[in-house]
């Protein structure tokens, strides 16, 4: 009797410990979604993935574990983007990541409950999609990739490195308001800076070509590429037509430069992407989207293709190479 | 062996008694080993716990004071950083001619440090000269008036200048941080610095798995935190008391759990904090208590799993070892109780090894010796009972032999009385007087011998020892027997001796007086020589004969009563057979040694041991009182009880002869109811022990002085030898004639009551010694009727 009651108590102490700890993992598995707004094959969106995985796995999460993150992969207009919103919804993920201004601006309408983790849209509470940065309010909160600002600082960047320039085109689409909110900004400082700054259509390879040529077409002419998925995509096309227009420019993100583009400045996106999934963790664990603040991005690189400086004629101060946070032989 | 039911009964029974015992000598051994086992352990664990618990927790408070300190390090290190970045470039931008020179170091600096957002290069006067941002277009000189601003003033007055922390957008978490230049003029360097990256270092930092460190301002708002959110919603963290205590400039580890700063599910965490200089903010480190006591809580868990398995194990042992210590007791005691309940051959079996296993070997050998004893008894008992039971063989013989030997002279005097009927003639009618008188005297010393036997055996005969000459003794003997050796022509010597010997000396010489007439009687030629020799303290005295001499196989039988040797003759004249047996009882009553040796046809030597005595003067000799016969009868009137007819007629011839006046009567009321019609004192009585209707002597006596209100002189008469009835009879006080009582000896008995002189004192040892003194019967005394 004793002896049966001794070893039961050992037992049972014996099995607490490692049952308790496995407690946790052995619950269900949790879903969440991520709209990607690349193409599959695309190396910035896998940048991007790989970030938000490492994120959750740093948080303790096990992808394909105790978590399953249904990737949806895609370039389209708005319209699609809608449409892969509500495919994904019918997923019933826990928390849905969404990545670009066009997105966001999809996915806001779709549900009021699903908590969502965007990433981009500088102009989420002017939009009203959230009431302020600290307390967002809704069923949304996110990440601002740039600050409205930057527009301008684009704009000063490609005067100091092509001082030529006074004719600068921003290549945005017009499906997303965070481009346009950085082209309005590029404007507004473009008379103190002594430039014609307008904004061009590149939401598709033909909008894109034809923008090109007419930049082409005019001598002292610069270009501007703020950070959008869409855009983003086509990235090789335009730097390459920036290349044989001879055209200086100036990108919001860092993979136009790595793509042979002159000179990128902007916010570490993929890190954006790290730090989103630090708040899709705190959502699966219980905290409200509601109480989440919206953040903005802390470091802004300033990255140097030198090899395309070179393509291009363009002969950069030792000063600004002394600033650049990389160079790209 | 043992009555089955009864053994099993008392199996029962011990089992049962032992059940209740061994529960309880079981329960205290067990309690007393728990205790001297559990109480240590429990005291060890509990110490060791305790300790352990102390040990942590001051390794907790060290740890997390080293931590705070470390952490509040880090942020420090990170502001000097920041702080030092920016003196290089108030340096180097008042060295710069250029305003591109100046804002290309201020560029710089943004490279250099990603916290600072923006920078603005003051000059000495307070107006802006450069903006450098690192969001917004560059501005040179706008010349806006910062003179008047705190951090413009303060950091002139005081080359440093930490601001106060605000949130940009209420959001982010900012400070200003202002320097001058080394010169008035060269102005100030104004950052601002984007405090979100100290989340870096915070969040770097590990608390074990669950704590947190967080830094908070001098006004208690929180600045940096693992959860960013929480500070960008600009928590205010005054309202936690570790916060407020800390505040107010107590930067002791908090004594106890507190709730969390970070997460308001956890209720305690044991917190501490460290100021962080030069911004003068605090670094906080808190830890769930639950997880900084985990290892404690795993090692109490642990030691007290080892600790139940330790009680288990003592509880165990301690039973186990009760039960050793228990059991062999147990079989001890129902051993014990077995062997008490009279089961001997029962042995206890216990094979400890120890000194209960000892202790069981002494019960067994006690048991051992029990039965040894008990069977030694029975055997003791069974011979006991034999001897008994041959003893009475032996009476049963003895009274046959005497049987026969009474029927001889009574047979003879049958046939003599017969030839007296017949017979009248006076010279025929005397020599069958002469014939009945010695057939009378062969029966009276048969009798006499018995009675002497009787006498023995009920040890009434109580020896008188005092010292006297043994020459003495020898010249009574000579005297004796000098007539009857010269008669059978036989030569008597009886060598004189002058030792003195410490006996009794009628009883001695009633020994050598039998001795002497057996030698003389069996002795036919030849002689008989008496005499005595030293032998250190021991006289012995010697009685040899030339006789037929005793066969060895013989030797020990002569003493046997009624025993005879056949003679050739195969005649039983000279003896009874008693007078060997006689010695040998005064013998053993004298505790005097008596050896016998012979040779068949050859002779025999009787010897007696007799201790030697100191000389002794003067020595006088013991008579033999024999009352003188004179006329005390006449005319004195004598009563008789007596309830046999007969006995009572011979009485009262007798007495009449005698000159008596006679009352005879069959008992006592008889006797008062004639001695009331006589109306006459009697002057003696003589009765019957027994008497009809159960009566004794004495009462009857008792009741005669009674009633005539006098002490009449009074003697017993009995036929009975029992030793009880001599024993009884000694102890009355009376004196006692045992029957047959010869003629001479009543009428000295009844002569000396009815003197006046009633000085003589005459005892039964005295009758025997009257009866027995004479070998034959004397001539002189006179046939008297038996009875």
């Amino acid at each position: 009797m004793k002896r049966r009651a001794f070893l039961t108590a050992f037992g049972s102490a014996a099995v607490a410990l490692p049952f308790a700890a496995g407690a946790q993992q052995a619950a269900r598995t949790r879903r969440i979604g991520a709209l990607m707004l690349y193409r599959e094959d695309d190396p910035e969106g896998q940048l991007r993935a790989r970030a938000f995985r490492e994120g959750l796995e740093e948080r303790g999460w096990v992808i394909g574990g105790n978590l399953q993150i249904d990737f949806h992969w895609g370039v389209g207009d708005f319209e699609w983007t809608s449409s892969a919103v509500a495919e994904m919804l019918k997923l019933a993920p826990e928390v849905l990541l969404v990545n670009g201004g066009q997105a966001v601006r999809a996915a806001q309408p779709a549900s009021r409950t699903v908590p969502m983790v965007f990433i981009g849209a500088v102009d989420a509470v002017t939009q009203g999609w959230i009431q302020s940065l600290a307390r967002p309010g809704g069923n949304m909160t996110g990440f601002v990739v740039l600050p409205p600002s930057l527009g301008a600082k684009w704009l000063e960047l490609l005067k100091e490195v092509a001082p030529q320039v006074n004719r600068v085109a921003v290549l945005i689409n017009t499906e997303n308001s965070s481009s346009m909110v950085l082209a309005r900004s590029a404007a507004a400082a473009a008379e103190k800076l002594a430039v014609e700054a307008i904004a061009v259509h590149g939401r598709t390879a033909a909008e894109i070509e034809a923008a090109m040529e007419m930049l082409a077409s005019t001598p002292k002419s610069g270009l501007i590429v703020p950070p959008d998925p869409v855009v983003t995509a086509h990235r090789k096309l335009i730097v390459g037509l920036a290349a044989r227009y001879r055209l200086p420019a100036v990108y919001g993100v860092r993979g136009f430069a790595a793509d042979g583009g002159l000179i990128s400045y902007g916010a570490n996106i993929p890190a954006l992407f790290r730090q989103a999934a630090g708040y899709v963790d705190q959502i699966l664990r219980g905290e409200k989207a509601a109480d989440l603040p919206m953040q903005r991005p802390t470091t802004f690189d300033l990255v140097i293709n030198l090899r395309a400086a070179k393509d291009f004629g363009i002969a950069l101060s030792p000063q600004l190479l002394a600033l650049a946070n990389e160079l790209i032989e | 062996v043992n009555d089955r039911s009864s053994a099993a009964g008392a199996d029962i029974e011990v089992a049962g008694a032992t059940a209740k015992i061994h529960r309880r000598l079981l329960g205290k051994y067990v309690r007393l080993l728990v205790a001297v086992v559990s109480l240590p352990l429990l005291a060890i664990g509990a110490s060791g716990i305790w300790a352990s618990y102390q040990d942590h927790k001051s390794a907790l408070i060290r740890l997390q004071r080293e931590q705070v300190e470390a952490a509040a390090a880090k942020i420090g290190q990170f502001t000097s950083e920041v702080e030092r970045q920016i003196r290089l470039v108030t340096q180097l931008a008042s060295s710069a001619s250029t305003s591109e020179q100046r804002r290309f170091e201020l560029r710089l600096l943004l490279r250099q440090v990603p916290a600072i957002t923006e920078v603005v290069q003051v000059d000495g006067e307070g107006r802006e000269q450069l903006k450098v941002s690192r969001l917004a277009i560059d501005e040179i000189n706008t010349g806006t008036d910062l003179s008047q601003e705190p951090k413009f003033v303060i950091a002139m007055a005081r080359k440093v200048y930490y601001g106060p922390v605000y949130f940009q957008d209420e959001s982010e978490p900012y400070m200003t941080l202002a320097l001058a230049g080394p010169r008035r003029s060269d102005g100030v360097v104004i950052a601002e610095v984007n405090l979100k990256f100290i989340w870096d270092i915070v969040s770097r930092i590990k608390v074990g798995e669950t704590g947190r460190a967080f830094v908070v301002d001098a006004d208690g708002r929180l600045i940096a935190h693992p959860n960013s959110a929480l500070v960008l919603r600009n928590t205010d963290m005054s309202r936690f008391p570790q916060v407020q205590r800390a505040l107010r400039g107590d930067h002791d580890i908090a004594p106890e759990p507190v709730p969390s700063v970070s997460d308001p599910l956890i209720n305690e965490v044991l917190t501490s904090q460290a100021a962080i200089t030069p911004p003068g903010w605090l670094m906080f480190v808190e830890l769930p208590v639950k997880e900084a006591f985990a290892p404690i809580y795993s090692s109490l868990l642990v030691t007290g799993v080892v600790l139940f398995a330790g009680l288990s194990l003592a509880v165990f042992a301690s039973f186990v070892l009760a039960r050793m210590m228990v059991t062999p007791i147990r079989a001890l005691q129902a051993g014990a109780a077995r062997i008490g309940g009279g089961a001997f051959d029962q042995r206890i079996n216990i094979a400890t090894g120890d000194e209960l296993e000892a202790l069981g070997e002494q019960f067994n050998s006690m048991a051992a010796q029990l039965q040894q004893s008990y069977e030694t008894l029975e055997r003791k008992v069974d011979e006991r009972t034999h001897q008994l039971k041959l003893a009475n063989l032996a009476k049963s013989r003895f009274l046959a032999a005497a049987s026969h030997d009474l029927r001889q002279p009574l047979h003879a005097l049958g046939l003599f009385v017969a030839q007296l009927n017949g017979k009248v003639e006076p010279v025929e009618g005397t020599g069958i007087l002469a014939r009945i008188n010695a057939a009378v005297v062969a029966m009276n010393e048969l009798f006499n011998a018995l009675l002497d036997i009787s006498k023995l055996d009920a040890e009434v005969v109580k020896p008188n020892f005092t010292k006297f000459p043994i020459q003495t003794l020898f010249r009574r003997l000579e005297t004796t027997f000098a007539e009857a050796a010269r008669e059978k022509e036989l030569l008597l010597r009886v060598v004189p001796n002058t030792a003195f010997v410490s006996s009794d000396f009628i009883l001695l010489e009633r020994i050598m007086m039998n001795l002497a007439s057996n030698a003389v009687r069996y002795t036919d030629c030849g002689g008989v020589v008496i005499g005595a020799r030293r032998r250190g303290e021991i006289l012995r005295l010697e009685i040899w004969d030339s006789g037929r001499g005793i066969l060895k196989d013989q030797l020990q039988s002569i003493f046997a009563e009624f025993y005879q040797i056949a003679s050739p003759q195969g005649d039983r004249r000279g003896g009874l057979g008693l007078g060997l047996s006689i010695v040998e009882r005064l013998c053993s009553l004298l505790d005097h040694r008596i050896e016998v040796t012979s040779i068949p046809g050859g002779g025999s030597r009787f010897t007696v041991l007799v201790p030697l005595a100191s000389p002794q003067v003067p020595f006088l000799e013991p008579q033999a009182k024999v009352p003188a016969i004179d006329e005390p009868c006449r005319g004195k009137q004598v009563v008789v009880i007596e309830d046999d007819a007969m006995v009572l007629e011979g009485m009262r011839g007798l007495l009449l002869n005698w000159g008596c006046h006679v009352v005879v009567a069959g008992n006592d009321h008889a006797a008062l109811a004639a001695l009331a019609e006589l109306r006459k004192l009697p002057d003696l009585i003589i009765s019957d022990y027994r008497l009809p209707a159960g009566k004794t002597g004495f009462e009857a006596i008792a009741q005669l002085r009674s009633a005539f209100g006098t002490a009449i002189p009074a003697f017993l008469i009995s036929g009975d030898t029992g030793p009880e009835r001599l024993r009884e009879a000694a102890a009355s006080g009376f004196h006692l004639l045992h029957k047959p009582v010869q003629p001479n000896a009543l009428r000295a008995m009844v002569s000396q009551f009815l003197k006046k002189d009633a000085s003589i004192h005459y005892d039964v040892k005295m009758q025997m010694e009257v009866t027995q003194l004479n070998p034959r019967p004397s001539a002189e005394s006179s046939p008297a009727p038996w009875f």
